[in-house]
């Protein structure tokens, strides 16, 4: 017995190229042309806001009254604000700020959202029913509202970490926290149909550990939607910023965000400097924009019917 | 030979309740399988047999306890699985293994050949690095298949291959029970015999012990030293392959049997199979008395009353014992 026989099919299987799953999702992103766009403007984006802000003149903080309110120039491409200080500048460290926000927020998100989905998904009955029922109940509430007073709460906090750079620890755990919904929902719709598999069912019967089998088994297989809302989610959470930012919730200046220096130019505009608003409110379409085309990109390239 | 059971299993149920209501009160129950009581020999094949729904495979996932049993007992090599704690579970799972019947959502579409195989080594500590790749390249040889493609993922494989894929699996642990739940039901035809010969042959060569769980009963009597017939939960009949094919007691069996197309033209025109009247009842609300007699041709008043015992018939001083859950089962002796 034992045949080390090689079939046909089996060498002819050998000789096609292998082509990992990442290979293969690749492949049909490049196919989505405004995603490809959005990921390059996205590099680019990042690539400015790391390097922009220690490459240029300027600084970021420091004010010039002699250089107010000046139009966008060959010295100052976007121009300066109320305090003389240069937009690009400011706007390139704002981005850095909004940026990651945008995506650490959305670590926080993933972090509860996943935990949440897979547990209820995973063990169903009661335990499914609390957390569901939790998740419900935090939908239903009103964002902008518990937004602004978790913020203040957290103001109230006296722990040095979270007031950091105009509070931008307090905001990022505040969006998190208000925004896992969504993704807890999706997995534990991913769960509650993977468990019924039998490839679960054959890791159950290998002797495994309910946490190998939702760690290694279950959750690599809800992994594409999850991709997808959680980009889709970071775009979600740079406006938010920007929203909470404009109310005067947000993080505080002089650290510069996209959403702050918008807020700052409120009134200016009406006063005709109408670049003090224009630029940061170019900046944040644009990232999210192109942040929402890739998200686009990911869940038609993730799509099992294009795969396999 | 002396034949040991490895597996003794005494009044088996396995009951999912049906709740109904805001309250989930139960209302009632699907006896899914409702009191079997047979053992399983060291070294052979029992096939189990009967139509779909009537708890084959209920049976064999609560055997190896992936499904709580309501009541009754198994015990393996002397420990009773259906009392055992999580730990000894997971630990005695080893020596025992399943192989599933669809072979595209068996294996996990996320993970290579050789990580699926791998992983039981893994998890029982058995072997790791360099010695577990070796075990892994050994183990896909022994289902014929080429080492190479350890570092592939199982939509490169067509049916008949994953299914080998799993059969290595389930031999990662070197298992002594091995429950097949319609492994090859999935398969093309012409797939299907390179696959049951594959276990038949992994059987003799490892010394494995199989509960053959399938609907096509010529792929049973190929494959089975003996073999049982369920019907609606319940075991009818349970006797050695030759007497359960040649001298089926039990007017189900008898009618399942006469259901097989014979090869021969001029046989298979004379042959008059027995049709059964009506469909098989529910579960949930099974018949009283034996649970066959509405479809019974041979079903009297003491049929509808009275729950047949599950009783062994003198077979030849040679076979082991015939066993049947029939009141009239003299008749057809």
């Amino acid at each position: 017995m034992t045949t080390n026989v090689t079939y046909l099919a089996d060498q002819e299987a050998a000789e096609r190229d292998e082509e990992t799953m990442l290979q293969l999702v690749w492949r049909q992103f490049r196919k989505h042309k405004m995603a490809v766009l959005g990921m390059t403007v996205l590099l680019l984006l990042i690539v400015g806001v790391v390097v922009g802000p220690i490459v240029t003149p300027y600084d970021i903080e420091r004010s010039s009254l002699r250089e107010r309110y000046q139009p966008p120039s060959l010295v100052h491409p976007f121009g300066t604000d109320d305090l003389g200080r240069d937009m690009l500048t400011r706007i390139l460290a704002g981005g850095r700020i909004s940026l990651n926000i945008g995506f650490m927020s959305m670590v926080v998100a993933l972090a509860i959202g996943v935990t949440v989905g897979s547990v209820a998904g995973f063990y169903g009955g009661k335990v499914d029913n609390i957390l569901m029922r939790f998740t419900d109940i935090m939908l239903t509430l009103p964002r902008l509202f518990l937004l602004i007073i978790m913020v203040l709460l957290l103001r109230g906090i006296n722990w040095p970490y979270l007031q950091e750079s105009g509070g931008i620890v307090a905001i990022i755990l505040v969006l998190g926290v208000l925004s896992w919904m969504s993704i807890a929902r999706l997995v534990r719709g991913a769960f509650l149909s993977l468990r019924q598999m039998e490839f679960v069912e054959a890791a159950r019967s290998l002797g495994l550990s309910n946490r190998r089998i939702i760690v290694r088994h279950i959750l690599p297989n809800a992994v594409t939607p999850v991709i997808v809302a959680a980009t889709l989610g970071m775009a979600r959470a740079i406006i938010s910023e920007s929203g909470l930012s404009f109310l005067g919730f947000g993080v505080q200046p002089p650290t510069p965000t996209w959403g702050n220096m918008l807020s700052n130019a409120q009134q200016e505009m009406l006063r005709g400097h109408m670049w003090m608003a224009i630029f940061p409110g170019l900046m944040i379409f644009i990232t999210v924009i192109a942040i929402n085309y890739i998200g686009d990109g990911l869940r038609d390239a993730l799509d099992p019917r294009h795969v396999g | 030979m002396t034949k040991q059971p490895l597996l003794r299993i005494t009044n088996l149920k396995k009951h999912f309740p049906i709740r109904s209501g805001v309250l989930r009160r139960q209302v009632g129950a699907v006896q899914a399988v409702d009191g079997l009581t047979f053992d399983i020999y060291q070294g052979e094949t029992l096939g189990l047999v009967g139509e779909s729904g009537c708890g084959k495979s209920t049976t064999g996932r609560t055997l190896l306890r992936l499904l709580e049993p309501t009541a009754g007992s198994i015990l393996f090599k002397g420990d009773d699985l259906s009392k055992m704690s999580k730990g000894g579970l997971r630990k005695i799972r080893r020596d025992m293994q399943m192989i599933f019947q669809d072979p595209y959502a068996s294996l996990n579409p996320r993970m290579t050949v050789g990580e699926i195989v791998g992983e039981p080594l893994g998890i029982h500590n058995i072997s790791r690095g360099v010695e577990r790749e070796q075990r892994v390249d050994e183990l896909l040889n022994m289902v014929g298949m080429n080492s190479y493609f350890a570092g592939r993922y199982p939509h490169e494989f067509s049916g008949g291959q994953r299914q080998r894929i799993g059969i290595a699996r389930a031999l990662a642990t070197n298992p002594s029970f091995l429950v097949a739940d319609e492994p090859v039901s999935a398969l093309d035809v012409s797939i299907q015999a390179q696959v049951v010969n594959l276990l038949d042959d992994l059987k003799q060569e490892l010394g494995l012990t199989y509960l053959f769980i399938a609907h096509d009963l010529s792929m049973v009597r190929y494959i089975s030293d003996r073999v049982a017939v369920m019907y609606l939960g319940r075991m009818v009949e349970l006797a050695d392959r030759d007497t359960l094919f040649e001298r089926p007691l039990h007017p189900y069996t008898q009618a399942l049997l006469s259901a097989i197309p014979i090869p021969d033209p001029v046989r298979e025109a004379q042959r008059q199979p027995i049709e059964l009247k009506g469909e098989p009842p529910s579960p949930a609300n099974p018949p009283s008395g034996c649970r066959f007699h509405p479809r019974c041709a041979y079903a009297t008043q003491l049929c509808k009353d009275e729950d047949p015992v599950w009783r062994e018939m003198g077979g030849k001083a040679s076979a082991s014992p015939h066993w049947v859950a029939c009141h009239h089962a003299e008749r057809f002796q």
